[in-house]
């Protein structure tokens, strides 16, 4: 399913924080948000998931204008996948997971065998079985995040927003999250994915969308779209993007170690 | 496999706490100042089903279906009802501190009861006035916090805490200007909360209330679950939050609300029996509802046997609900795992 952002302008109050935003994500494709804080990430993710709905231009999920589909059925066709947080109450992983399905429930209804059965095969498709006892809160980082993804997939929604995914890891587990998440686009569905690391968006070699001030600076497949210039002008630092095994893998090494 | 079995451990917990209550409501019919043996209890409750001869006097028959069975059927929807409302409360504020008192019901039934009170009404009059108060009083509360700036959840909260003070400087006002030969004592019995005296007519004015709001809130459990992750993320998960939380406020509200109005000020109830129900079932709300149900119904019917047997003179619940309730929430917290 894809996801289409034509001329989208968000203002709080005065204070325009998108503007005339327009960019499309076919079904199967990835594209990884890039921008300093306050660039207009999070409220372009607000817009997409209909939290902040008073925006000009449109939204269309899979040819339909967002603000016309409900909420149930919005659910159903765009999960979002928070960073890990820490809830209020301490839930088992599998309980968290399958509240995922709550969408495809009645509302004085419990999720019922179906829902159990999908909430099964999605913890065991991210490889988490054994955690789907343990409570949220005795779970690491990393397992928290995967367990956020599984809710996401249990809802059965084609399109999956992320912010920031890695924030908070370790390396490994960033790693390990980043292989989950472009496994995810080789099954098909279709990613918007924040990051405030220009590797990690390299490393989906998929599309990107680099955002600084409400506006797009550059776009495209983010092997011509991440260049040295482009991450002076988000983050104000010089590096340079190298690329090894014959261009087939680019990273960026800071100025400040290539100097020396 | 697993999930089964916990869901099963689950099952028979609360299996456990039905075959619980029924033996404690069994026991309740026995005990008292008119003494009643299980032979006659049962005997009694069978000739109504199966006419026999009575071998009982009629004052016995008189006792327990005049006496006994609304007071203990009250008890049991009060608890039920305070530790329902405690529950969901905690849910939808995502505060596990939360208690069916936090939007006002409590202040305003309590304003309610002490001006009708003042006014020389009827029994029944201070429980329609009570009630009346507590709902105008969470409508109030609700209102205010709907011109709230910022978070829905802290205005909701907020509001509560200031129309709940300001209600009970109303109530204190009441007291200073009643008469401190008879208004005033009966006004201060009233807030310790009681269930002395309960005729069939209180009961059947709260039965109706009580049983839609429980049951509006059983079904609705499993959106509770949704949330507590917040608005924004209830809302991408196909939840719309203000909705449920509206509802779930009504409801908790409506069974809150008939509670106070019916027995006066009970605290501790909605507050520690979710949390014994936490420990027992865990955090969702699919077992932690029913749960919290039936483990409140319990504990108010055995608190109300101690209230009514252990002294001559009955023992305010409210009293009894704090010396039992506030020891048992500092071991809670005390344990290891902490309160949530």
């Amino acid at each position: 399913m894809s996801v289409e952002v034509r001329n989208l302008s968000f203002s709080y109050g005065k204070r325009e924080v998108l503007s005339n935003i327009s960019f499309r994500a076919e079904a199967g494709e990835l594209i990884a948000v890039m921008g300093p804080n306050g660039a207009g990430k999070s409220t372009l993710f607000r817009c997409i998931l209909g939290l902040s709905p008073k925006y000009d231009g449109e939204i269309y999920i899979g040819g339909q204008e967002a603000r016309r589909i409900g909420i149930a059925k919005l659910a159903r066709h765009v999960a979002y996948i928070p960073q890990s947080h820490s809830p209020v109450f301490n839930f088992s992983v599998f309980d968290i997971v399958l509240m995922g399905t709550t969408s495809q429930v009645s509302a004085v209804n419990i999720p019922g065998r179906k829902q159990v059965d999908l909430a099964n095969t999605v913890l065991k498709d991210l490889g988490i079985e054994d955690l789907k006892h343990r409570g949220y809160m005795q779970i690491s980082g990393g397992e928290r995040q995967l367990t956020m993804i599984a809710r996401a997939l249990a809802q059965r929604a084609n399109i999956l927003i992320m912010d920031e995914p890695t924030s908070n890891l370790d390396y490994g587990n960033q790693l390990r999250i980043l292989s989950t998440i472009k496994n995810l686009t080789n099954e098909g569905y279709t990613i918007i994915v924040s990051t405030h690391n220009p590797d990690h968006a390299l490393f989906f070699s998929d599309k990107v969308l680099a955002l600084s001030n409400g506006r797009i600076v550059n776009h495209g497949s983010s092997v011509d779209v991440i260049s040295n210039d482009l991450i002076k002008q988000l983050y104000d630092v010089d590096v340079e993007v190298k690329s090894l095994y014959e261009s087939n893998v680019r990273f960026c090494i800071p100025k400040s170690v290539t100097d020396t | 496999m697993p999930e089964r079995s916990s869901r099963l451990k689950n099952n028979i917990v609360l299996l456990a706490l039905a075959i619980g209550l029924a033996a404690v409501t069994l026991v309740s019919f026995l005990i008292g100042r008119y003494p009643i043996t299980p032979y006659e209890l049962i005997s009694i409750l069978l000739s109504k089903i199966f006419p026999t001869e009575p071998f009982w006097t009629d004052r016995m028959e008189a006792v327990l279906f005049n006496v006994r069975l609304p007071r203990i059927l009250l008890a049991c929807l009060v608890g039920c009802s305070l530790s329902a409302a405690g529950a969901s409360y905690q849910g939808i504020f995502q505060n596990p501190m939360a208690a069916p008192d936090v939007l006002g019901a409590s202040a305003g039934a309590a304003f309610g009861a002490a001006l009708a009170i003042l006014n020389d009404a009827s029994g029944s009059m201070i429980t329609l006035s009570a009630f009346v108060f507590s709902l105008v009083t969470v409508a109030l509360v609700y209102i205010i916090s709907k011109r709230a700036k910022g978070s829905k959840i802290l205005g909701l909260i907020l509001s509560g805490i200031m129309v709940s003070s300001l209600f009970s400087a109303g109530t204190s006002f009441i007291k200073l200007m009643a008469d401190p030969n008879d208004q005033l004592p009966a006004i201060t019995y009233w807030l310790m909360g009681s269930l002395a005296g309960t005729k069939s007519g209180e009961l059947l004015f709260a039965v109706i209330p009580m049983a839609l709001g429980l049951a509006i809130l059983l079904l609705i459990r499993w959106r509770i679950n949704i949330l507590t992750f917040g608005d924004d993320e209830a809302r991408t998960m196909g939840v719309n939050a203000k909705r449920v939380r509206l509802i779930v406020i009504i409801c908790a509200t409506l069974i809150t609300a008939t509670s106070v109005s019916v027995s006066g000020m009970i605290g501790w109830v909605g507050l520690v029996i979710p949390h014994l129900a936490r420990r027992l079932v865990g955090n969702n709300y699919r077992h932690l509802m029913p749960a919290s149900m039936l483990f409140g119904a319990i504990f108010l019917l055995v608190v109300d046997n101690i209230s009514r047997n252990l002294m001559t003179t009955e023992i305010p619940l409210g009293i009894l609900t704090a010396f039992v309730g506030a020891p048992f929430f500092i071991y809670l917290i005390t344990r290891e795992a902490g309160i949530t």
